[in-house]
């Protein structure tokens, strides 16, 4: 701590920008200079989050996920100046922010989620080993069906711990539950997403 | 403490089971288990859904948050100005004298205000008897009776239960009797359900109700000799010990018709999963995997068949109902939870709201 000293003790400092938790310097600084309006602080923030955010909010049916995503970091932007914490925490207020939007949302259209075609999304490329062969039986198709026969919070909270890779912590905070609530909410979702997957392949 | 018996195992169960999605959300590979067959999906997951920003994107997101940010800055910061310490009013020695008195006098009477808000366990509460003992504040079982309902609502349930048949044990009237009988019937099956977060959170919700329907209807049953009253809150007693759908519990004057057994479920649907937490996982689950846009959820006649359908539409109606239904019941107690997981929602609260904030 004491070797990257001179940012983090600057922050410190200054009472106003004080950091609650000073043991990730590198966030430490990275915040300090958005609230500064830095550009390359917001380019790794947007780097950082954007994928996720975005994959988080088209699985949850939003209609225009791009869109939800660049009003999402936006708001971030605007308010990042009340915000003080750690990297978990930004990554949670980040995903709070997000999920209010995409509730906004639905609530102005009036209508379900509907999970988006997968084409709609950039594909990353796959991981070439051992999984591959598994891979190539399991279509995008019949994981998102058997996504859209979990419950609302089911696909909650999977969506935020495996597309947002948040903590239990992190994803109960986001979503005002406890984290026994999203233990039993995931255990409940995985177990029921194996079984479907699992269904499928018999029934082909 | 009584426990089913199959408790231990079953904590056991979800214990490995919790370990091992740790370690398949963390890309671990795991042997065996119920899961291991999950772990290309979650890669496939992971590599196809998380589309990453071009640099241009990153570029013009930079930029427009930059902006965002000075404007944000360059609001108008409304400065408080600083007060003098003393006020120069010009009063006289004596008239201060006066002035102060008054002061202190309506102080002890907003003390004695807030601490009569004050529920066991408060600071404050020690205060609240201290002013009723002196007449200042009813100190009745109304009272009482309020403090619990504040109690259970902030997560003491059996707390809440036991202030709520302490104070109703020094009643003399039939509908205290059948209260304080229903809380101790609440309280036995408080200790059977209290095994999950989640059963513990439907439980409280209960006692919630229950005790605000006592408080609110304990003493105004005219005309129907307390039955009424006693057979909703037997009602509402023996719902707390069933893995059921809390908002069927809400309304005891619906509640006592017979034929509300555990296993009438309808409706327990998105929101509400887990509730029966004591079910097997996998086979247990039909009522809250149906289709995402299937209505089958909300019929009121409760089929069980959630399976079938994943295309169907269950039109836009379907949808609002179920959130509207499922929302309020789970996540109330949330809401009141004070101590709650801590981090950057609470600590900033304004700046989590839509729409409210910096906007210039």
């Amino acid at each position: 701590m004491e070797s990257t000293g001179p940012p983090i003790q600057e922050t410190m400092s200054s009472p106003q920008h004080r950091i609650a938790s000073p043991l990730d310097p590198d966030f430490a600084v990275r915040l300090r200079a958005a609230k500064d309006g830095a550009e390359w602080a917001w380019a790794e923030i947007y780097r950082d989050l954007a994928g996720a955010v975005a994959g988080y909010l088209a699985n949850r049916g939003a209609a225009e996920p791009e869109d939800l995503t660049s009003e999402t970091f936006l708001q971030v932007a605007r308010n990042v100046s009340t915000f003080d914490g750690d990297e978990s925490a930004f990554r949670s207020w980040v995903f709070v922010i997000a999920h209010r939007r995409l509730i906004d949302s639905r609530r102005a259209r009036q209508r379900r989620p509907e999970t988006i075609a997968l084409g709609d999304l950039r594909g990353g490329g796959l991981g070439g080993d051992v999984e591959e062969e598994a891979l190539n039986r399991l279509t995008t198709v019949e994981l998102q069906s058997a996504f859209q026969k979990l419950s609302e919070s089911q696909c909650d909270v999977l969506a935020l711990r495996i597309i947002g890779q948040l903590t239990l912590e992190e994803t109960a905070s986001v979503l005002g539950k406890r984290v026994g609530a999203v233990k039993a909410a995931q255990r409940r979702g995985l177990l029921a997403l194996s079984e479907h997957l699992d269904l499928d392949r018999v029934t082909r | 403490m009584r426990f089913p018996d199959d408790y231990m195992g079953e904590m056991a169960t979800r214990k490995v089971l919790d370990r091992e999605i740790e370690q398949l959300l963390a890309g671990t590979p795991i042997e065996g288990g119920r899961l291991s067959g999950l772990a290309p999906a979650m890669r496939m997951i992971r590599t196809q859904w998380t589309p990453s920003p071009t640099a241009s994107e990153v570029a013009q997101f930079a930029r427009s948050a930059v902006s965002a940010v000075t404007q944000s800055e360059a609001k108008p910061v409304i400065t408080l100005q600083p007060r003098r310490v003393v006020p120069r009013l010009g009063l006289t020695p004596r008239l201060a004298t006066v002035v102060l008195a008054v002061l202190l006098m309506s102080g002890t009477a907003g003390m004695a205000m807030a601490a009569n808000d004050a529920v066991p366990g408060d600071t404050l509460y020690g205060l609240d008897r201290a002013f009723e003992a002196v007449g200042i504040g009813s100190g009745s079982a109304e009272e009482r009776l309020d403090e619990a309902v504040v109690m259970s609502a902030q997560g003491q349930s059996s707390e809440a239960l036991e202030h709520a048949i302490e104070s109703l044990s020094r009643e003399t009237e039939d509908s205290s009797g059948a209260a304080a009988a229903a809380l101790v019937t609440a309280t036995e099956n408080l200790v059977d359900i209290q095994d999950t977060a989640q059963a513990a959170t439907t439980a409280s919700i209960r006692v919630s109700a229950l005790l605000t329907y006592i408080a609110e209807n304990i003493g105004t049953d005219e005309g129907t000799d307390g039955r009424e009253f006693g057979q909703g809150v037997a009602q509402l007693a023996r719902d707390i010990g069933e893995g059921d759908d809390p908002t069927g519990a809400q309304d005891p004057a619906v509640a006592p018709a017979p034929g509300q057994g555990p296993s009438n479920n309808p409706g327990v649907g998105a929101g509400n999963e887990g509730t029966s937490d004591r079910s097997v996982p996998g086979n247990g689950d039909s009522n809250g995997n149906g289709p995402v846009n299937s209505n089958s959820q909300d019929e009121p006649t409760g089929n069980g068949n959630g399976q079938g359908n994943p295309t169907g539409n269950g039109g836009e109606n379907s949808g609002n109902g179920k959130e509207q239904g499922s929302d309020p019941p789970v996540e109330s107690p949330y809401v009141t939870a004070p101590g709650r997981g801590g981090g950057a929602p609470e600590d900033s609260p304004s700046a989590t709201v839509p729409g409210e904030g910096n906007k210039p």
